[in-house]
């Protein structure tokens, strides 16, 4: 028998008194499904113990060595753990779900991971014989481990110590290991302890001295039992190539040699850390890597005395720093050291952001974000918390002013500092190895020199700025990166995304257009650019002037910041809209995003796939007539672009002939002011259209270019040209018309 | 999944298959138990059934096989199933029998009672109207029969397995995973028998089941002795069918009675012969499990042990033997999971090959040990 069995005294049944104890002994000689054989009750230390063998329900050809009948030792604590199964099987086989135990202790099988306050309301002896008998037959069958549940979650009977890591413990080369201190950061909690690089130390003696061991190597299976003694970790170690003592001896006579610090890392207590790679056992795949924390009873310097090194100098001389060199040097006598396992939670980093997140092909890259408003700062904060980019750039010239607070991420503390600054440190603050910086300038104006170069180096620019004029300028902005665009419309019931293709082929300009032309043909989009009681014709349709909740705000920053992963996980252009209802329903609007470009004189002209159709469609439905209407689109005549949006079809009192068109004006006015209308004023009438009959192309008739000449002349007076787009039997064309 | 469910009842059998597509086989059925007596233990055969066939979501079996009409493998089943032949079997919530298999004896044996009557005439009901029946060998027994009622073998060639055939409709590829061998009766023993030498002509099947890719093999014996047993063993052999004598499950011929082993009971141990010897021995595959449908085993020097009925302690000794060398198990219907309440318990068929399950009830226990408030 384990002696820490053992060590437990045999008692009667009838003396138990842990009421789950007792009732599961009553369970096993009810019968008990006969799954259980009582062997005896131990207790000791407020602890009770039942033995039992349990019938295992193996099969035939087990994945693991379970055996038909396996003892076991059911521990019933203090009451704030559930109970803990143990396998007394001395060979007892590694598994997955089994946890780490001081070497000395029996096997702990865990079968049950929930926290035991959530678990004790429904625990009965059944369910608790249930449980133990689901281990055993899923360890046989190799059915333990569940992908999706992380390996091993750390137990320990004893330990009170947490550890919090940073990640420069394993920044180094595998065999250099940067010394750390650990610091206890509210006294209340002394046994959490932060670890810290060295030289961040502020102040004060280091409590804590770490000494870390990097065990990672391809053959090497996780560590099953924690380590009792130095002695124990030292042999374990060994096994995997690791030879502490040597180390450990090596750094002592540095640090005694190191006169001006040796007092105080002597006396420190030492906390020795070992990163192993977590093996599935069934699989034999490498699953991760695992770090354990050892707290030594003790300081450092006894850990010298151990190896012999040192003697305890317990002098009252004031210059003594309480050991002293030993020549010749003594027996080590490793077991002197007890160690205690401790719970180690690594810091949060980019690869446990996307890890705990469940990004499974994360966003990478360099980012920069302009505009850090109400948008621009929550998709950026969550992003960073799903461990989206490897650096981001925050760009705005803004300043946090008290009412920003009510959508903001910031806080009062950054009220009246510049918004890219603080939205840059916060997401450091959560993710401190993503790389930020701040630029404390408007896109609109002259970038400085890194401005510039941080958009040049970019692999991912996005515009939250909720201005028309930025989102333009990107598009235009020379540069290999990927551009995206998001906003809120104005009543902030919708959010918008508008992402370029990978190569940039459909620009942030053509899908603003294909946005609009949602929000043209769409019927749910009749009001998205619509207050019901103002109109907004000021142009700058994304700014946000409604009195917005910030629960919407977050709601709709959530759907973006989603929407904005998926749209750069993937190669192709999309614009997606999700509009929120009144009690909070979402729909989304996802229009097709194809279009065709045409180049006539120096203008650039874009008509969506969409709008071509519709077209050709109209033709199609009148043959063999001729049909035709007007044309709406948006027109830059800066940088002589034309996105078509819509098409008006024919006004009621038009002509249609197999020959001719005459497009008539009833009503039309009125339909294109109310489209423009439904832009919130973003297009425009930029010309006609009309279809040419069965066999004919779309070659211009004389008629045609008199009418040309008509639309270019009515348009010089806004500085535009004069649009004309022909849909003929397999083919259509544009024709742009301008007075110099 | 494929399962198998035995059930306390002393000295008699009933097996019931689960396939893997859920329709249940059943072999034999024996309500032994005495609803008189409280201090019976025996299980309540009809309501332990029912619930068996509620779990896998079935009103009928598919097969109800009675290897042989003994009362200890028939015992109250015209109070249970719904039979055909007569209108005084169909009462409401009787449980139909889509396939009857029985042994040519159970058409042709003669002064029958009770439950053994009715079967017959069941079984001859069917086998005339040509449905619901598969006959186990010895046509030639049939001949006369048939010929009575103006049939002859060839119109009810499809109602009759012949020994070392697999039977009809159920394939190892299909939705069933399972195969049915048929190793006895035979059809080649022609010479006519009494009624004491009935267990030869019981039916002895082999199960080949299919599960994850993985074989597993059970082999169901009834009542038969180890002289059929030898001539079971040397007809596989002849005609290369060995493996059909592997076995991973061995439900016991006749409750663990020395007799399905060798000629003498011996002191401790049933010695075998070749036969049995090889059959036992080293057909039997690692991790192997027997089950003995029998009371349970008697201590040495108890009055039970003197009993001249089985179980047999020495035989169990020998069973015992043979599982140990292969890691297996040797499980008595009567004292599992203990002798004081016995209850049904199941194989399940693996991937992983047989295992013994102890809790028949289903439980909620895995879903629940998943936290399922996120934060």
């Amino acid at each position: 028998m384990q002696p820490w069995i053992a060590s437990f005294p045999v008692v009667e049944y009838s003396t138990l008194g842990n009421p789950m104890a007792a009732a599961f002994v009553d369970h096993v000689r009810d019968g008990g499904d006969g799954i259980f054989e009582l062997v005896e009750a131990r207790r000791d230390r407020g602890m009770e113990l039942i033995l039992a063998n349990v019938r295992t329900e193996r099969p035939q050809r087990p994945v693991v060595a379970i055996d038909r009948v396996e003892p076991i030792a059911i521990f019933f604590g203090d009451g704030k753990h559930g109970p803990c199964v143990l396998a007394l099987r001395e060979d007892f086989p590694d598994t997955p779900h089994q946890a780490r135990l001081p070497k000395g202790m029996p096997f702990c099988i865990c079968i049950d991971d929930r926290p035991w306050p959530e678990a004790k309301s429904s625990y009965g002896p059944a369910e608790l014989g249930h449980r133990i008998l689901e281990w055993f037959r899923k360890a046989a069958r190799g059915q333990l481990h569940d992908a999706a549940q992380p390996l091993e979650p750390f137990f320990s009977l004893q330990s009170p110590y947490e550890l919090i890591m940073p990640r420069e413990v394993w920044a180094g080369d595998a065999d250099k290991v940067t010394e750390l201190i650990g610091i206890v950061q509210d006294q209340q909690r002394p046994t959490m302890v932060t670890l810290l690089p060295a030289e961040r130390r502020q102040g004060a003696n280091p409590v804590i001295s770490v000494i870390a061991y990097d065990l990672s190597a391809e053959t090497m299976s996780r560590m099953r039992q924690a380590p009792a003694t130095l002695a124990d970790l030292a042999e374990e170690t060994l096994r995997r190539g690791v030879d502490i003592v040597a180390d450990l001896k090596a750094r002592l006579k540095t640090w005694y040699a190191d006169e001006t610090r040796r007092a105080a890392v002597l006396n420190s207590h030492p906390c020795i850390l070992l990163r192993l790679p977590m093996i599935n056992p069934v699989t034999g795949h490498l699953e991760g890597l695992d770090t354990v924390g050892f707290m030594v009873d003790g300081t450092v310097g006894d850990i010298g005395v151990a190896l012999g090194l040192f003697y305890c100098d317990r002098s009252s001389d004031l210059n003594s720093i309480g050991y002293q060199l030993r020549f010749p040097a003594g027996d080590p006598d490793l077991d002197a050291v007890r160690l205690e396992g401790c719970l180690v939670h690594g810091a949060f980093d980019t690869q446990l952001a996307r890890a705990i997140s469940g990004v499974s092909s994360p966003v990478t890259g360099k980012a920069v974000m302009i505009g850090a408003g109400a948008i621009g700062s929550a998709v950026a904060e969550i992003l960073a918390r799903e461990g989206a980019f490897d650096s981001m750039a925050v760009m705005d010239d803004d300043t946090l002013l008290p009412h920003n607070l009510a959508r903001h991420t910031l806080t009062s503390k950054e009220v009246p500092r510049p918004k890219a600054t603080s939205v840059a440190q916060r997401l450091k603050s959560i993710r401190p190895d993503l790389d930020v910086s701040a630029i404390d300038e408007n896109f609109l104006t002259e970038p400085s020199p890194e401005a510039a170069a941080l958009l040049q180096a970019a692999d991912t620019i996005i515009d939250a700025s909720a201005s028309v004029a930025v989102g333009r300028g990107l598009s235009d902005l020379a540069g290999h990166a990927r551009r995206v665009s998001i906003f809120f419309n104005p009543t902030g019931t919708a959010v918008v995304l508008l992402a370029e293709d990978e190569d940039r082929r459909i620009d942030l300009r053509a899908l603003e257009a294909i946005y609009h032309r949602s929000i043209q043909i769409d019927p749910g989009l009749e009001r998205h650019l619509v207050d019901s009681e103002m109109i907004r014709y000021t142009g700058a349709c994304r700014m946000l002037t409604s009195r917005i909740p910030a629960s919407r705000v977050q709601v709709l920053s959530g759907l973006m910041a989603g929407g904005l992963s998926r749209a750069l996980a993937s190669s192709e252009a999309c614009v997606k809209i999700w509009s929120l209802g009144d009690d909070g329903e979402v729909s989304l609007t996802a229009p097709e995003v194809g279009l065709t470009v045409d180049h006539v004189g120096d203008w650039t002209i874009r008509m969506p796939d969409t709008l071509s159709a519709q077209l050709a469609a109209e033709r199609l439905k009148r043959l063999p007539n001729e049909t035709g209407g007007a044309l709406l689109g948006i027109v830059d005549p800066q940088s002589k672009r034309i996105e078509l949006v819509a098409a008006v079809p024919a006004p009621i009192d038009s002509t249609e002939a197999p020959t001719e068109f005459v497009r008539g004006t009833m009503g039309l006015r009125e339909t294109v002011e109310a489209a423009i209308a439904r832009s919130a004023g973003q297009i425009r009438y930029v010309g006609e259209w009309h279809s040419h009959p069965r066999g004919s192309s779309s070659q211009p008739s004389t008629i045609d270019i008199e009418q040309l000449a008509w639309l270019s002349t009515t348009m010089a007076g806004d500085g535009m040209p004069g649009v004309m787009f022909i849909v003929g039997e397999n083919e259509a064309r544009h024709l742009v018309g301008t007075i110099r | 999944m494929t399962r198998l469910t035995f059930f306390p009842l002393g000295n008699a059998d009933t097996t019931l298959i689960r396939l893997a597509d859920n329709r249940l086989v059943l072999l034999d059925y024996a309500d032994m138990r005495n609803p008189d007596d409280q201090f019976d233990v025996r299980c309540d055969l009809p309501v332990a059934l029912r619930k068996e066939m509620s779990e896998a979501g079935q009103t009928d079996f598919a097969v109800v096989c009675f290897t042989h009409l003994d009362n200890d493998h028939i015992c109250g089943a015209s109070d249970f199933f719904w039979l055909r032949h007569s209108t005084a079997y169909q009462g409401k919530g009787r449980p139909k029998i889509d396939e009857m298999w029985v042994p040519a004896g159970a058409i042709t044996e003669t002064s029958l009672v009770g439950n053994a009557a009715t079967i017959r005439k069941e079984a001859r009901h069917r086998l005339i109207e040509g449905t619901g029946i598969k006959v186990f060998s010895r046509p030639e027994l049939l001949k006369d029969f048939l010929a009575s009622h103006g049939l002859t073998l060839e119109d009810r060639k499809h109602c009759i397995v012949d020994a070392g055939k697999l039977v009809p409709g159920f394939t190892k590829d299909g939705s069933a995973k399972a195969e049915f061998f048929v190793h006895c009766p035979f059809a080649w023993r022609t010479d006519e028998r009494g009624l004491e030498d009935r267990n030869k002509d019981s039916v002895v099947l082999h199960v080949t089941f299919l599960e994850g890719g993985v074989e597993t093999k059970a082999l169901l014996g009834s009542d038969v002795e180890y002289g059929t047993l030898c001539e079971i063993v040397k007809t596989s052999k002849k005609h290369g069918n060995e493996h059909r004598l592997e076995w991973d499950v061995l439900k016991l011929f006749h409750h663990c009675s020395y007799k399905s082993i060798g000629p003498e009971i011996g002191e401790d141990e049933t010695e075998s012969v070749d036969e049995t010897r090889w059959l036992f021995e080293e057909q039997s595959r690692d991790g192997c499990i027997i089950v003995s449908p029998s009371w349970e085993i008697p201590q040495k020097g108890t009055a039970e042990d003197d009993d001249i009925q089985p179980p047999h302690r020495q035989a169990a000794n020998h069973h015992k033997r043979v599982v140990a060398d292969r890691g297996g198990e040797f499980k008595v219907t009567m004292e599992t999971p203990d002798r004081i309440k016995p209850k049904p318990f199941r194989i399940d068929i693996t991937a992983f090959g047989a295992a013994i399950s102890y809790i028949s009830s289903s439980s909620t226990g895995t879903a629940t040990s998943t936290p399922v408030r996120g934060g």
